[in-house]
């Protein structure tokens, strides 16, 4: 038993060996190395030989190259524009998601914010899950609710407007978004039968929102088909 | 550097001639077929040129060397394809094609030299690729393990039991030559 621990260290400060010729062991290892090579001459000379092979490695000469590696003016290969080309796509996909996310912002404040005053926030959350599963007339319920709870929806519009630019500096921020949307998707259905009363109450905001709804699903696939540009030319620029 | 970057062959050609003995050495080492190196440096530097926008400071000899680590795995995958010689053993003609003369030594020195020079060039050969090339840049190129571990894609833990385990391997299989190593003062550690 003692013999196998023994043998478990000792193999241990053999492995540590080559590291320690580079100086890349930490302080306190290197000091218990040291301590144990003191004590074995096994150990020692072994790290004396690794040491010499590592000198004579090092020793070898660097072969010359045959012939000029040098490239040719006329048969150079064309260095790739590619990384102008994919930043103005990149330009593109990132005023398209700010885009994006001043209507998304818009859209889902308005309705949240009509959810929270009326009913539990959670409810309210589940609002965007009635209008992404495409139900038809109750599509629009969250504007309905917020019309029947606020009362002046046109009033609600510069706000965004102003949450807008916190959006801005996240680079990432449609794909939390989506995440909602895609989780709100998922979520149980009660909500909807809860709201399909507020449906009712939909006038012509209905319209606005469909609009609104429109512009944020174009300007969303604005973003994804810039982005997709810029990733396929800087990828066929990086294969050239 | 920023001429060879805006596209000056000229500039970049400078460059070549200053790292075309390294990336060939490398190259030469890692294939063991003077024909392969040969291609596989000048893609290296054809590569290079075209990526020149890519290079992001540093060392521009570590970036050339991963670039050629990529170009020998290449080299190495197609000649799989089309098996000719074994990967790990080395065709009889690698310790010839590796020897370099030099005017200023001895028939004497020249003869030890070659002599050992041959054995640890076979004895590298000898080792596991991924083990090879982590030796060979690191005591042959001078990468720091932090560079190995970039221009091979590896972590660090990786890198160092890679260089472990290769210097290892290559002190069993040089040992046999002890006295040849202690006999000549330039190895002496």
């Amino acid at each position: 038993m003692f013999q196998w621990i023994a043998d478990r260290r000792h193999r241990r400060f053999r492995d540590d060996l080559s590291a320690y010729l580079d100086g890349r062991l930490s302080e306190r290892r290197q000091r218990r190395l040291e301590e144990h090579l003191a004590a074995c001459p096994a150990c020692e000379r072994e790290l004396n030989e690794l040491r010499s092979v590592v000198e004579a490695v090092k020793s070898l000469p660097t072969v010359p190259a045959p012939r000029s590696f040098a490239i040719q003016p006329a048969a150079a290969p064309r260095v790739a524009p590619a990384p102008r080309a994919s930043l103005a796509f990149g330009a593109l996909s990132a005023a398209a998601l700010v885009v994006f996310g001043v209507l998304l912002g818009s859209d889902l404040l308005t309705r949240t914010g009509g959810g929270t005053v009326e009913r539990q926030a959670a409810s309210g959350a589940m609002a965007p899950a009635a209008a992404e599963l495409g139900e038809g007339a109750e599509a629009d319920e969250g504007g309905g609710q917020l019309e029947g709870a606020v009362g002046a929806p046109e009033e609600e519009a510069p706000a965004p407007t102003v949450a807008a630019p916190a959006e801005v500096p996240e680079p990432y921020a449609s794909p939390p978004a989506g995440q909602e949307n895609r989780g709100a998707e998922l979520a149980p259905t009660p909500a909807i039968a809860e709201r399909a009363p507020a449906a009712e109450e939909e006038g012509e905001e209905g319209s606005g929102r469909t609009v609104l709804r429109a512009l944020e699903a174009g300007f969303a696939g604005l973003f994804l088909a810039a982005l997709g540009g810029a990733v396929w030319i800087k990828r066929r620029g990086d294969v050239r | 550097m920023e001429r060879s970057r805006a596209g000056d062959v000229e500039s970049f050609n400078a460059l070549v001639e200053t790292y075309q003995g390294q990336v060939y050495s490398f190259c030469l080492r890692m294939l063991a077929s003077r024909e392969e190196a040969e291609d596989a440096a000048q893609e290296t530097f054809l590569s290079a040129y075209r990526h020149l926008a890519g290079f992001r400071g540093g060392s521009f000899r570590a970036w050339l060397l991963r670039i050629a680590a990529n170009a020998c795995t290449d080299e190495l995958r197609r000649r799989r394809r089309r098996p000719r010689v074994s990967l790990d053993a080395p065709s009889n003609d690698s310790s010839a094609a590796l020897e370099v003369p030099d005017q200023a030594e001895s028939p004497e020195q020249r003869a030890l030299r070659t002599e050992l020079g041959r054995q640890i060039e076979a004895a590298l050969m000898e080792l596991p690729r991924d083990q090879r090339q982590a030796v060979i840049l690191c005591d042959l190129h001078g990468l720091s393990y932090e560079e190995i571990g970039e221009s091979t894609g590896s972590s660090l833990g990786t890198v160092k039991s890679r260089i472990s385990r290769g210097r290892a391997r290559l002190r069993e299989l040089l040992v046999v030559q002890r006295e040849l190593l202690r006999g000549n003062p330039r190895h002496s550690g």
